[in-house]
């Protein structure tokens, strides 16, 4: 287990993957920075919380579409070296379970998306730090609601992990992933949200400020059995999938 | 010209059983689709916002429709553009394609070209959906097909920037994510960007923002700026491409 879990870290160690998952975010968090200081006074004007500021123009755009455009890349990426040259074929040919490795590329597969998150969070720290907020740090806010988002995406995660492994093509979880995330901010307005996934990361970022968004506990516990159910499907599906 | 037209066969050849149709087919489908429902469901209440009270039913059709087209069409050009690339290293065959003898111009060429007529594509394919949309509405107004027609070429030109730039990344990246990541960063920006018009200008991956013909917007960044960039970085690629290292 710990020789697959070397390789598997070995093959992401040029892919610049960890560039991604953490110049993105950090980028966002930029832009929502200026984005904040450019119309200080008309978000802050009426005695707001910066952090809360800070955190709102950080996270608008991050949540709806960067988030699971990243989400999609990162789920290309770690099943690219198999898909692309046939590797799945070598690699099931040694002596290694076929669950075991299901298993390990998506935990690291979803620890680089947590890897995401975190810097997410530190950079929204660091930027509020130096904008100067004078208020007391909303934890619930700056570490929580982030977190929240995380275990949120965790179906979208599973889904797409399922189908990057599934389809060698990376337009399928790719076009999948972008396909439905765009229409989220529509259907997160309506009473079928719960059947889409895709609406759950934008409840739990954004419910505390827009009510509309607020869906209290619903989503973490439709996040979670969707997310297990996705992921039994695919290792049984990749335990009993022929490899050709 | 017949070698860059048997190169640009080919590249379709490529895309023949790829997701790649599916995308630029489903793609403007479903955001038609998305419209439809939104002003089937919201026309009184839209066409009731003080806002909106100018408008005609198609250029509040546009409207809505623009807000999330002008992020969807720019994400899946951006999957399209690598999709197109990465072909090429998937099967390892850059090294095979250019040692052969053929013009590295024209290979360029033919995947910009690919990806272009894909994006033409799903943009007239997308401006007929918005047009049927409209007369299943019943709008009262005849189809403005002047304005449609406006707006797809808007659009193809705003677009052009942001092919330009990915099909550059694409090609010079050996890693197909990184150039995704990048295009996915700057597209979920381009809001950010399309806030100052002159810092707008510069960002190819914000024109698409400003092709929604409407007098509160300036269309001349799409026009102009959408082209000059989208010209001016398929040169740079060019350039680029004719030193590409082959292992």
């Amino acid at each position: 287990m710990k020789d697959i879990i070397a390789v598997e870290l070995l093959k992401l160690k040029n892919s610049k993957i960890l560039w991604i998952v953490i110049l993105a975010p950090a980028f966002m968090v930029l832009q929502g920075v200026i984005n904040l200081m450019r119309y200080y006074d008309l978000f802050t004007g009426q005695g707001q919380n910066l952090w809360e500021q800070l955190y709102t123009q950080s996270m608008i755009f991050y949540v709806m579409i960067l988030f699971p455009a990243l989400i999609s890349v990162v789920m290309t990426l770690v099943a690219r070296i198999e898909n692309s040259h046939r590797g799945w074929k070598q690699y099931l040919s040694l002596p290694v379970k076929k669950g075991t490795v299901y298993v390990i590329k998506s935990v690291i597969a979803f620890g680089l998306v947590f890897i995401n998150i975190l810097t997410l969070i530190i950079a929204m720290l660091i930027a509020g730090i130096l904008i100067g907020a004078q208020e007391s740090l909303p934890y619930l806010s700056l570490i929580g609601r982030p977190l929240a988002t995380y275990i949120a995406a965790l179906p979208i995660m599973a889904i797409l992990y399922v189908l990057s492994i599934r389809y060698s093509q990376m337009t399928v979880p790719l076009g999948i992933g972008i396909g439905l995330a765009l229409p989220a901010m529509l259907v997160a307005n309506t009473k079928y949200w719960l059947i889409y996934p895709w609406t759950y990361p934008i409840m739990a970022a954004l419910g505390e400020n827009m009510e509309i968004f607020n869906k209290g506990h619903l989503v973490f516990l439709a996040s979670i059995i969707l997310s297990a159910a996705v992921l039994m499907y695919g290792v049984r599906n990749f335990n009993k999938r022929d490899i050709v | 010209m017949p070698e860059y037209c048997r190169l640009l066969k080919g590249e379709f050849l490529k895309q023949k059983k790829s997701f790649i149709w599916p995308v630029v087919i489903f793609t403007p489908l479903v955001d038609a689709l998305l419209t439809f429902v939104n002003l089937f469901l919201r026309y009184d209440y839209l066409k009731g916002l003080e806002a909106n009270q100018d408008l005609s039913s198609w250029q509040l059709l546009l409207t809505q429709h623009h807000f999330i087209w002008a992020f969807l069409l720019p994400l899946v050009a951006t999957i399209i553009t690598s999709h197109v690339h990465y072909l090429e290293y998937k099967s390892n065959s850059w090294k095979q394609t250019l040692v052969l003898p053929v013009s590295r111009i024209k290979v360029y060429l033919a995947k910009w070209s690919t990806v272009f007529i894909l994006n033409i594509l799903m943009i007239l394919q997308n401006s007929i959906y918005l047009l049927i949309a409209g007369k299943i509405l019943g709008f009262p107004e005849i189809p403005d097909i002047h304005l449609i027609t406006i707006y797809s070429v808007y659009q193809i030109l705003a677009i052009t920037g942001l092919i330009g730039i990915q099909c550059f990344l694409s090609a010079n990246l050996y890693n197909a994510n990184l150039a995704l990541a990048i295009g996915f960063v700057g597209v979920a920006s381009s809001l950010f960007f399309a806030q100052s018009e002159q810092l707008a200008k510069f960002i190819p991956y914000a024109h698409i923002i400003f092709a929604l013909p409407d007098p509160t917007i300036n269309n001349t960044i799409a026009l102009y700026y959408g082209l000059t960039f989208g010209l001016i970085f398929l040169a740079v690629g060019l350039l680029f491409f004719q030193s590409k290292e082959i292992y």
